[in-house]
Formats: C-alpha cells, structure tokens, sequence
C-alpha cells in the first residue's frame, strides 16, 4: 500500500500541477503570438480552448512594449517604487510592533491584538469612505504617497511576524537586555539573525500583496502618471491584445525572481510559524 | 536590577509607538469613522439620526441579497479550499521529493495577469462551461486556485513537526490507517487547521478585487456581494449606504473575532492544565 501510494502521488501531483500551471502557460504562449492569431484565439469568436502552441511565435509584443510603449515602463517603474519603498517600510516600523504584542507585557497588549486581527480582516471597503476624505485631507490625493503610507502600517505584517517572534526564547531575551539596554542591539544580535526566514517571508507576502494593488489605485488616483502597472493592465486589459498579456508576463518577472531567490526561506520560515 | 529591566521595557515599548500610532491613523481612526457616519445623516450634515440609515440598508434588497451572496461565498469557497488542501497536503506528505512549488505559485501571481485567460478558459462560452459548471464557477475556480498553495505550504509544515517515530509505533501496535489519522494526525493538526480556515475566510473577505478584474462592477447576480454593495454606493455618492453596509458588514467580523480569541484562550488553557 505504501509503495502504491509513493508511485501514485507523483502522478497525481503531475498531473494537479499542469493544471495548476496552465493558466501561466496560457498567459505565456498568448503574449508570444502575432495579433492576427491573438484576436483569433481570443477574439469574439474564440475557439472553446486557447491554442497551447502559437502557430508562428514572435516577440514582436515585447519588443512594442519595452522599446515604443513610455507609459508601460513608468507604470513599472510606479509599481517598483511603491512596492519596495512599502516593504521597507513596512519592515521598519512593523518589527518593533510585533516585538512589542509578542513578547512585552503591558496592560492593553491583549485588545491591542485583538484590534490588529479585526482591521486585518475586514475588507477594504468598510473603511472605504473615511480613508478617501483622510487622503484628500492629508493632500496625498493623486500621488503615489496615497498608496504608500496607509500600507505602510498595515496590520498583516505585524500580525504575522509577531507569530514568528512568539518563539524566540525569553532566556535569550533576558540574557541579551542584561548585556545592554539598548533595544537596537536587541534586534541586531537577537531577533533578525534569528527570525531571518520569518522576515523574509512577510516581506515577500508584502511585496506580492502590494504588487497587486487594485482597489487603492482605482480609488485615489486619477492622473494616469501615477498608475502603477496594476492598473494599466487593468485598463488595458479591455482591448485585450496579445501586447496585455506580453506586459502581463513581464509584470510576473519580479515575483516570479523573489520567489525563486527566497522559496526555501519561505518554507522554512512557515515551518518555524508557531501556530497558536 | 528591576528599574533596569522596566527601563529597557520602556525603551522597546516607545518603539512600538510610531507604528502603533500608524496603525491607529490610517486603520482604526477610520473604522470609527465609519461607526460615526452610521448614525448621523451624512458625512457634510452631522444631525444625529439614530438608526434610520442601518434600518433602511437592512430593508434594501439588493442589500439583503449581496449579504446572503456573501455569506454563501465565504462558505462555499473555504470548504472547497480546505478540501484541495487536505488532499494536496496528503498527496505531498506522502510523495518522495518536495513538489509543492507549482502549488505555490499562483499565490504570488497577480490576478491581473490572469485575468484575461480566466474569461477565456472559464467564462461564457468556454470548454469548461460545457461541462455543466455554472459560469459564475469562474470566480469559485479562481479563488481556490489561487488560495490552496499557501495552505498547503502551512498543513505541510505542521505535518513535518509530527514525529514520524509516533505513527511507526502506533502501526506496530496494530493501529490501522483510519485510527492513526484520528488520533494521532489530526489532534496534531488541528490548531493548524483552524489558523488555515481563519486565513481562508480572510482570503474569501477580499474576493472584491478578483471579481472587479473578472466581472466589473456588476458580475452574476449570484456573485454580488457586500463590496459589490459598498463599492457602487460609493460610485453613486451615496455616503450614509457605503457607511451602514460597512457597520454591517464589520460586526459579524468582530463577533467571530471575538470567537476566535476565546476559543483560543481556552485551548491554551486547556493544555496549560
């Protein structure tokens, strides 16, 4: 039975991850096809399933984009911007808060998390009509700053990483804080060496989730300098062409290289999360 | 020795502060402000009006209907999730070498991205929908997909701390494969398993942006759902609709929270004993 099973799994999960794949397959192959065959296979009168294979492959799309398309590259250069300057951030001022509702005792630490979880869990659009007169307040309302600073204190990040720190033994703690008492060689010697793969999975979860931004952009911005690449693609997406997805797959690069650089951190960085 | 000890508390705490403060401006400040416009006429009128906008959102139609959309999507989709989940993460368990990078991807891809083929692949006259799927499956199919890789990755690292010495014993004691389940894997797993459907109806709650980049701001009926609501209420300027319907929204959110907390505080409890 085992031994069954040890053959059949690798099969089975064959076959789960091409289906899981496809629709990156699908993206990839569209972006490489001329637009005659583009509107053929997906136009109005498309074919009951996309072709795997374009019958003549070009990078045409590519080079359009990269090299005669301005507003593509600002949007990418928009959506790097936020993205790593929110992660940084983010990095920043949600370490020490997660420090502090893991591992400090002070009266109100308990409805201190209990705040945390309930904002990180309600949707966007229950705070929806308050942050927009808050952002129009603060005069962020067409600048990439709008996006910036409200994630910048986002309550997943805190959350998460105090999950990680929650395992970081008191002892150590004790012994490091009767050698000094600043609270930065605290994090120094203690708490990043230690929870390296915890950090860098939030910030990865971060970046992605950033990367990904819609319903801010739609909300705050109206100058389309501004756009990050999100948005563009939206907006481009209505005239679907073979050029959308090409900017599609690069807009995958960035993602696609962080997890390739941090995968194993990643899961080992799960695996240390203490679950409660 | 003890002042120096609350000393340094002292200092760890003072850096908490700018984040928590953060937090406070730009996540909690504007949750009570939208408590505050519940109750009073709208935001450029503050006369107090009771209750009247929370009654006329409950009476609206599309309102009761997006909320039981809601609920039955939030449902519907963490169950599916959790099923791929438990299956995928058996399959994994049991599989020689690690294969859960496919799984994972779609995590980190951007709905954007696959926005485009999904309408293809899954929409109106597609192959999948001469399988009899309903086209609003489109979204189900979308958020499953995406959702069951970060899963996987939690169940499987939970199932990688069992130690494997406890099933051999039990196997050699005669336990079958149904019994080490039940009382050895499961016990194991199950705070894991709650933190995986938490996460799973945290993911379900910010469906809004994967049916706008599908569907627009009116998909299928059967998939239109609080956001929907809040997010064309908005578009319509109708300021006291958007604040109710978020107040709505948020209770039942907070209750479960509320649950959460006590529930985990007695397993603690529990195994503190």
């Amino acid at each position: 039975m085992k031994s069954f099973l040890r053959l059949l799994c690798p099969l089975l999960l064959g076959l789960c991850s091409i289906v899981f794949l496809a629709p990156l397959l699908f993206v990839l192959t569209g972006s490489l096809m001329r637009p005659n065959e583009f509107a053929h296979t997906y136009g109005a009168n498309a074919l009951r399933f996309p072709a795997l294979v374009p019958r003549l492959a070009s990078p045409a799309q590519y080079t359009a984009l990269l090299l005669n398309t301005p507003s593509f590259l600002n949007a990418y250069w928009n959506s790097l911007l936020i993205a790593s300057v929110i992660c940084a951030c983010q990095l920043f001022f949600a370490l020490p808060c997660a420090y502090g509702l893991s591992k400090l005792r002070f009266r109100g630490r308990r409805p201190l998390l209990f705040t945390y979880v309930v904002m990180m869990m309600l949707p966007f659009q229950v705070t929806m009509l308050p942050m927009y007169q808050l952002v129009k307040a603060l005069n962020l309302l067409d600048s990439r700053w709008s996006l910036i600073i409200p994630e910048i204190f986002a309550p997943f990040t805190v959350f998460f990483l105090a999950q990680f720190l929650h395992r970081l033994p008191n002892e150590l703690i004790e012994a490091v804080r009767l050698e000094s008492s600043s609270p930065f060689v605290l994090y120094r010697h203690l708490i990043v060496p230690l929870s390296m793969p915890g950090i860098v999975s939030s910030i990865v979860l971060s970046f992605v989730e950033t990367w990904n931004m819609v319903e801010k952009p739609l909300l705050y911005l109206s100058d389309m300098r501004t756009y990050p690449l999100s948005m563009l693609l939206y907006e481009a997406g209505n005239r679907a062409t073979a050029t959308t997805l090409a900017g599609c797959v690069l807009y995958l690069v960035p993602v696609l290289l962080l997890w390739n650089c941090f995968k194993d951190d990643i899961c080992t960085g799960i695996a240390q999360l203490q679950i409660k | 020795m003890r002042r120096g000890i609350v000393l340094y508390r002292k200092r760890e705490f003072l850096l908490m502060l700018p984040g928590v403060m953060g937090f406070f401006l730009f996540y909690v400040l504007p949750f009570l402000m939208t408590c505050v416009f519940v109750f009073i006429r709208s935001p450029f009128d503050s006369t107090f009006v009771g209750f009247q906008n929370l009654g006329r959102t409950l009476q609206n139609g599309y309102f009761q209907m997006a909320l039981r959309h809601t609920a039955v999507f939030t449902l519907l989709s963490v169950s599916l999730t959790l099923a791929l989940t438990l299956a995928l993460t058996f399959m994994l368990y049991n599989c020689p070498f690690p294969f859960h990078s496919p799984f994972v991807l779609p995590v980190l891809l951007p709905t954007v991205a696959v926005a485009m083929v999904w309408n293809v692949l899954f929409g109106r006259d597609s192959t999948l929908s001469g399988l009899g799927l309903p086209p609003q499956s489109a979204l189900y199919v979308l958020f499953v997909w995406k959702n069951t890789g970060l899963h996987v990755i939690f169940l499987l690292s939970a199932l990688a701390q069992l130690p494997k010495e406890l099933m051999e014993a039990a196997s050699i004691d005669g336990a079958g494969m149904c019994s080490r389940f039940r009382h050895i894997v499961l016990p194991h797993l199950l705070p894991t398993l709650f933190f995986c459907c938490v996460y799973a109806i945290m993911c379900s709650f910010r469906i809004f942006r994967e049916s706008y980049l599908l569907y627009g701001t009116y998909p299928h009926e059967s998939l239109f759902m609080v956001q929907h609501y809040i997010h064309n209420q908005f578009a319509k300027l109708r300021y006291p609709e958007v604040a109710s319907a978020g107040f709505l929204y948020a209770i039942p959110v907070i209750l479960l929270v509320a649950l959460i907390f006590r529930l985990q505080s007695n397993w603690q409890e529990a195994n503190q004993a």
